[in-house]
C-alpha cells in the first residue's frame, strides 16, 4: 500500500513539473506578442520614408537583447540583489558565487545553460525573463524613432536589455533584493523594474539625441507629426495588451516543485499568496479604466490604446492585492493624465514620439507610489521571511521608485552621451530629411505610394 | 564535439546532455560573443558609409 501511494506521489510530481515547465514556456510565445505589438506600433507611428528603418531598429532590440541576456544579463539578476557587492541573501539564492553556479553560458554552470534532463527549470525562466528583458528595449525604442542610429541604438538596447533593467529588477524583484528585504518594495507586475526604467532611460537618451527634424518651430512651439498608420499603431498596442497577459502570467512562482515557496499555493516572485484570478480581474479592469480615462480627456484611440497600456502599468505594482473597484479608478486616473503629462514633456523640449517616458516611466512611478499609500502595513515578503522583514510603506515605494528612475535614466543618459561623441546616436539631418529608408534600407514599404486627408478635429 | 555522456541512461540526471557538454560550452560562447560584436561593428561601418554620402 505504501509503495503504491508512493509511485502515485511520484506519478503527480511528474505531471505537477512538465505542468510547470509547460506553463512558464507558454508564457514566452504570449510575450513575444508583445513585440509583435511593438514592432506593428513603432512603423505605424513613423512617417512613410523611415517605416522599414523603425522595423529593423525593432527587430535588433530584440534579436541582440535576447542573445546578451544568455550571455550576461541572467548572470546579473542572480548575482547583484543584495548590491554591488554580491554577497549571498538571506534565501540563499543570490550572490556571484550561486550566480557563477547557475548562470554563466561556460564552465560548469553551463549544464544549466541547455539540455539538461534534470533541469525543467532554468530555461523556461531564463525565456520568460529574456522576454522580460526585450520588452525593457522595445519600450525604449518607440521614443527614439526617425532619428537614432540603428547600431548606437543596438548598443543601447543591450545596456538596457541586459544591464539596466535586470539590476533593477535583482534589487527589486527578487526575495533577497535589498529593496525588498529593506524598504519592503512590492512591484509584482514590475512596474518599476521594466516600465519605469525602459521610460526614464529612454527620457535620458532623449536629453542626448534631440528632436526629429521639424519637430520643433524657432520660437520653441512643437508641431504634431503623425504616423502613416493609426491602424497599426492601435491594434499594435493592443497586441501588446494581450501579450501583458503572458508578462504577468510569468510573473507567478507555481507551487509544488522544489524551487517552488510552497506546496500548495502560487506565490508572487517575493513569496507572498495569489491567484491567477486575481489577475483576471485586474487586468482587464485595469486596461478597461485606461481606455476611458483617455476616451475623457483625449477622445483620441491613440491616446485611448496608450491609456489601456498605462491603466495596467498604474496597478502593476499591486495587481496580485488590489481590489477590482481600487484597479477602475487608480487606471481611469492614469489613463486622463499622459496626454497632459506628454504635453508637459513636449513643452521641455523633449521629443518622445510615442509618449514612451510618460506611459512606462511617469505611469510607472505613479503606480508604485500609489500602492506605497493603499497597500502600507502588508507583509512584503511570504512567511519564509526574517521577522525583522520589512513592509510595505508609502516611505519604501517613494524611494524605491526613486531608484528605479535612477537605475534608468543614468545608464540612458551616460552611454548616449558617449554615442554622440563617437558620433553613432543620432542621423544627420539630411538623411532625416531624406528618410532613413531611401538611405540605408535596401527595400520599399509601399511602392504605390500612400496619402490620407487631414483631421479638422 | 561528440556524445559527451556514456548513454543516454546518464543523461537522466542533473547534468548537460548538448553537444559540448564535455568542455566545449565555453568555446561555443566565445565564438557567439565575437561573431555578434563583428556583426555591430560593421554593421556601424556600412551606415556611417551611407550617411556620409548624403552629407
Amino acid at each position: 500500500m505504501e509503495e503504491q501511494i508512493a509511485a502515485v506521489i511520484a506519478q503527480a510530481q511528474v505531471t505537477n513539473t512538465f505542468f510547470a515547465e509547460a506553463y512558464y514556456f507558454l508564457t514566452i510565445p504570449l510575450m513575444l506578442l508583445i513585440h509583435v505589438g511593438f514592432l506593428s506600433y513603432e512603423m505605424g507611428a513613423t512617417r512613410v520614408k523611415n517605416v522599414l528603418s523603425s522595423g529593423i531598429k525593432n527587430l535588433l532590440a530584440f534579436a541582440f537583447t535576447i542573445v546578451t541576456f544568455y550571455f550576461f544579463g541572467w548572470w546579473f539578476y542572480w548575482a547583484l540583489p543584495t548590491g554591488f557587492t554580491g554577497s549571498e541573501g538571506y534565501m540563499a539564492i543570490s550572490g556571484i558565487a550561486y550566480a557563477n553556479a547557475i548562470a554563466l553560458p561556460w564552465g560548469d554552470s553551463a549544464q544549466y545553460m541547455g539540455p539538461n534532463m534534470g533541469d525543467h527549470a532554468s530555461g523556461v525562466f531564463w525565456g520568460a525573463f529574456a522576454l522580460f528583458a526585450a520588452t525593457t528595449a522595445s519600450i525604449a525604442s518607440g521614443a527614439l524613432i526617425e532619428r537614432i542610429q540603428t547600431a548606437g541604438f543596438v548598443i543601447l538596447a543591450v545596456v538596457l536589455g541586459s544591464f539596466a533593467w535586470i539590476i533593477a529588477a535583482a534589487w527589486g524583484w527578487h526575495a533577497d533584493g535589498w529593496l525588498v528585504t529593506r524598504w519592503g518594495f512590492h512591484d509584482f507586475g514590475a512596474a518599476g523594474c521594466v516600465h519605469a526604467v525602459a521610460g526614464f532611460f529612454a527620457l535620458g537618451v532623449l536629453i542626448n539625441l534631440g528632436p526629429r527634424v521639424g519637430k520643433f518651430n524657432a520660437d520653441g512651439s512643437a508641431n504634431h507629426i503623425a504616423g502613416h498608420n493609426m491602424m497599426a499603431t492601435v491594434i499594435g498596442l493592443l497586441l501588446i495588451i494581450v501579450g501583458f497577459f503572458g508578462f504577468l502570467m510569468a510573473c507567478i512562482i507555481l507551487p509544488g516543485e522544489a524551487w517552488s515557496w510552497y506546496g500548495g499555493e502560487g506565490t508572487t516572485i517575493y513569496g507572498t499568496p495569489m491567484t491567477l484570478s486575481a489577475l483576471a480581474f485586474n487586468i482587464v479592469l485595469a486596461a478597461s479604466g485606461g481606455i476611458i480615462g483617455a476616451w475623457a480627456k483625449t477622445r483620441d484611440p491613440f491616446w485611448m490604446m496608450s491609456g489601456a497600456l498605462a491603466g495596467i502599468i498604474a496597478v502593476a505594482s499591486g495587481l496580485d492585492i488590489y481590489f477590482g473597484s481600487t484597479v477602475i479608478v487608480i487606471a481611469t486616473v492614469a489613463g486622463a493624465i499622459i496626454k497632459p503629462c506628454a504635453d508637459w514633456l513636449e513643452g521641455l523640449g523633449i521629443d518622445d514620439a510615442v509618449g514612451a517616458v510618460t506611459i512606462h516611466g511617469t505611469i510607472g512611478i505613479f503606480g508604485m507610489v500609489v500602492l506605497g499609500i493603499l497597500a502600507s502595513g502588508y507583509p512584503a515578503l511570504g512567511a519564509f521571511a526574517p521577522e525583522d522583514a520589512a513592509t510595505i510603506s508609502f516611505t519604501g515605494q517613494l524611494m524605491s521608485a526613486v531608484v528605479m528612475f535612477l537605475a534608468g535614466f543614468v545608464p540612458g543618459y551616460v552611454v548616449s552621451l558617449l554615442l554622440k561623441s563617437v558620433g553613432m546616436l543620432r542621423v544627420p539631418d539630411a538623411v532625416q530629411v531624406k528618410g532613413l529608408d531611401p538611405v540605408k534600407v535596401p527595400a520599399q514599404a509601399f511602392p504605390e505610394g500612400m496619402s490620407s486627408s487631414e483631421s479638422e478635429a | 564535439m561528440g556524445f559527451p555522456l556514456e548513454s543516454w541512461d546518464a543523461a537522466f540526471a542533473d547534468i548537460g546532455m548538448f553537444i559540448g557538454a564535455d568542455g566545449g560550452a565555453g568555446w561555443y560562447t566565445v565564438v557567439a560573443v565575437v561573431m555578434m560584436i563583428g556583426i555591430i561593428i560593421a554593421g556601424n561601418a556600412s551606415e556611417q558609409e551611407k550617411y556620409n554620402k548624403h552629407q
